[in-house]
């Protein structure tokens, strides 16, 4: 269970909480989708903040849910998904002028010991020193 | 008389209920002697203060504001304020006003909940407002709907109602428009005719006749009632800056219990929260609210713990209008934060949770990162004040049998709000009677 809500990203909202429980509670899977943030963020007509501003976005390593939070407060998202690309990731944000000590931040946060968090921040842990 | 002898009689309470927390109280009492009363706290630590250090000044308001699902907003208030404070920038105008305006609708949301949910139904002998709403539906809906809007202001501004993440150090990542808050007005009036209700509903309960000569504590702003700012006063002759706070107080590890004690270095206890506020900022209240405290038969000093609920509601009734007052002459700034480049050097911040004074402290390096943070959220302060409390309350009601005793000694806990995950960064209650 507690793998399940971790794997939504993020604190999950009210609606996905409900979805758990009932799908616990009736034997079936969790309706929770599979797709990242940024999907949710295209949806809502928001205009990408990684693009359009250079500010730093976890969006597309980060599992929808929220609706796109952060990105509609003109903000970068804050983590995880399941099997994300986070190398790429960390290297788009080396573009924007994030160093290593600050990817190692990005990806130690909340769910800093998710697997795939835990192991990209490895690396940029060993760039730095 | 034969029971003149020595009998020892405990009361506990393993785990107290309506409180926000994991937390106990102890109470040994020895013929007609209270020998030991113990507020525990058994919340795990949390360590907050120690997962700041290494992380940017621009995390503080995020993380912070995930020590408490309640007061979130104050976390952030604290934390932006006391950077804001270490580079040296102020957030004035509509940003500041805009931070007015969440701030109002966290202390409306939270004291909501404590009125209606946890508090009120210890002055009706309910176990929980669940059973209270059997018998007076009414009033709990209007409790959840007063709560309701508090959590629509949090949602606009904050962008949800729990840990907001709109908020920043400079002030916000997005500024909202007139339009948007101009869709909270007819609500917030609705809000604040409920509140008004809910303070002539609390004078009408029976209060306890118990009073103490406290040190209350809270800031004092020279035309706000404090919300985010001011300095740092009480009745019995504090009046400091808030970056004089670590002169006067001090944090103490306790054995028993998981949450530091703060104290005045000089005098000891202190009361912090809406009573200390109310008594020490009458004046600054709306007219409104002071009409709706006079009619409720409420006047500074009031020295009642029990009253707090009134005070609370009271609270409400200015929340409410100093919403409406934003919200009326509220214009979009031009932009949403202040820019600034983060310096070396130690800020801090000071602003009023829903439970009382917050005070964040930090020390950050060149590059904005945070070398070392304190945070002394209101329950700490209040503990030592809750424990007093109850060595003076106990022996006057002795007499009682155990269980309602008991009761009554959560409903005197229950004055302060205490916020357990915020302290430890609690309650269980067990009375021993020889
Ligand atoms: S703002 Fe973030 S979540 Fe939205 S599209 Fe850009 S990267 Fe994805």
């Amino acid at each position: 269970m507690s793998m399940l809500i971790m794997s939504a990203g993020r604190p999950i909202n009210k609606h996905q909480l409900l979805d758990v429980i009932s799908a616990f509670l009736h034997g079936r899977k969790p309706n929770t989708t599979s797709y990242s943030v940024c999907i949710e963020c295209k949806r809502r007509g928001n205009v990408c903040v990684m693009v359009a501003h250079g500010i730093p976005c976890m969006g597309p390593v980060t599992h929808a849910g929220c609706n796109a939070l952060c990105p509609t407060y003109n903000r970068g998202c804050y983590g995880p998904k399941e099997t994300p690309n986070t190398a790429s990731l960390s290297n788009w944000f080396k573009r924007l002028g994030v160093n290593e000590v600050d990817l190692v931040r990005y990806f130690r946060s909340y769910y800093g010991n998710s697997e795939h968090f835990y192991k990209e921040s490895k690396v940029h842990m060993k760039k730095r020193d | 008389m034969k029971n003149d002898k020595a009998k020892t009689k405990t009361i506990k309470v393993d785990y107290l209920a309506r409180v926000e927390g994991e937390g106990a109280l102890y109470v040994k009492i020895k013929g007609n002697t209270v020998t030991d009363v113990k507020f525990k706290i058994f919340e795990p630590p949390r360590f907050f203060e120690a997962f700041l250090r290494g992380r940017s000044f621009c995390e503080a308001p995020d993380i912070t504001a995930r020590i408490c699902g309640i007061c979130p907003v104050a976390y952030q208030m604290s934390s932006s304020h006391a950077m804001e404070d270490a580079f040296g920038i102020r957030v004035d105008g509509q940003l500041r006003a805009l931070r007015r305006l969440l701030y109002c609708g966290e202390w409306i949301e939270s004291h909501a909940l404590h009125v209606y949910l946890l508090h009120a139904p210890d002055f009706f002998g309910y176990d929980d407002a669940i059973q209270m709403a059997k018998d007076y539906p009414d009033i709990v809906q209007r409790g959840l709907q007063l709560k309701k809007t508090g959590n629509e202001v949090v949602i606009l501004i904050g962008g949800r109602e729990i840990h907001p993440i709109n908020v920043r150090v400079g002030g916000f990542y997005k500024a909202l428009t007139k339009q948007e808050l101009n869709s909270l007005t007819e609500k917030l009036k609705r809000a604040r005719d409920i509140a008004l209700e809910a303070v002539s509903w609390t004078a009408e309960f029976d209060y306890p006749d118990f009073e103490q000569d406290y040190e209350f504590v809270a800031l004092r702003h020279p035309d706000e009632y404090p919300f985010n700012e001011g300095k740092l006063i009480s009745n019995k002759g504090l009046d400091i800056f808030v970056h004089e706070y670590d002169n006067h107080f001090i944090e103490e590890q306790i054995a028993y219990t998981n949450a530091l004690h703060s104290k005045l270095k000089e005098r000891g206890a202190y009361f912090v929260g809406p009573l200390a506020r109310f008594n020490l900022n009458f004046d600054r209240l709306s007219p409104l609210a002071k009409e709706a405290a006079h009619s409720a038969g409420l006047s500074p000093v009031c020295r009642n713990p029990f009253k707090s609920i009134i005070v609370r509601s009271v609270e409400m009734v200015y929340a409410c209008d100093e919403a409406l007052r934003i919200i009326g002459q509220y214009e979009k700034p031009e932009i949403p934060a202040i820019p600034f480049q983060p310096t070396a050097g130690t800020g801090y911040g000071c602003t009023e949770a829903p439970r009382g004074i917050l005070y964040h402290r930090y020390r950050v390096d060149d590059n904005g990162r945070i070398l070392d943070a304190k945070i002394v959220p209101s329950t700490s302060q209040n503990q030592k004040t809750i424990e007093n409390d109850l060595w003076q309350f106990i022996p006057k009601y002795l007499d009682l049998p155990s269980e309602k005793l008991k009761y009554d000694c959560e409903k005197a806990i229950r004055n302060y709000d205490p916020c357990i995950s915020c302290a430890t960064h609690f309650l269980k209650l067990n009375i021993d009677r020889e």
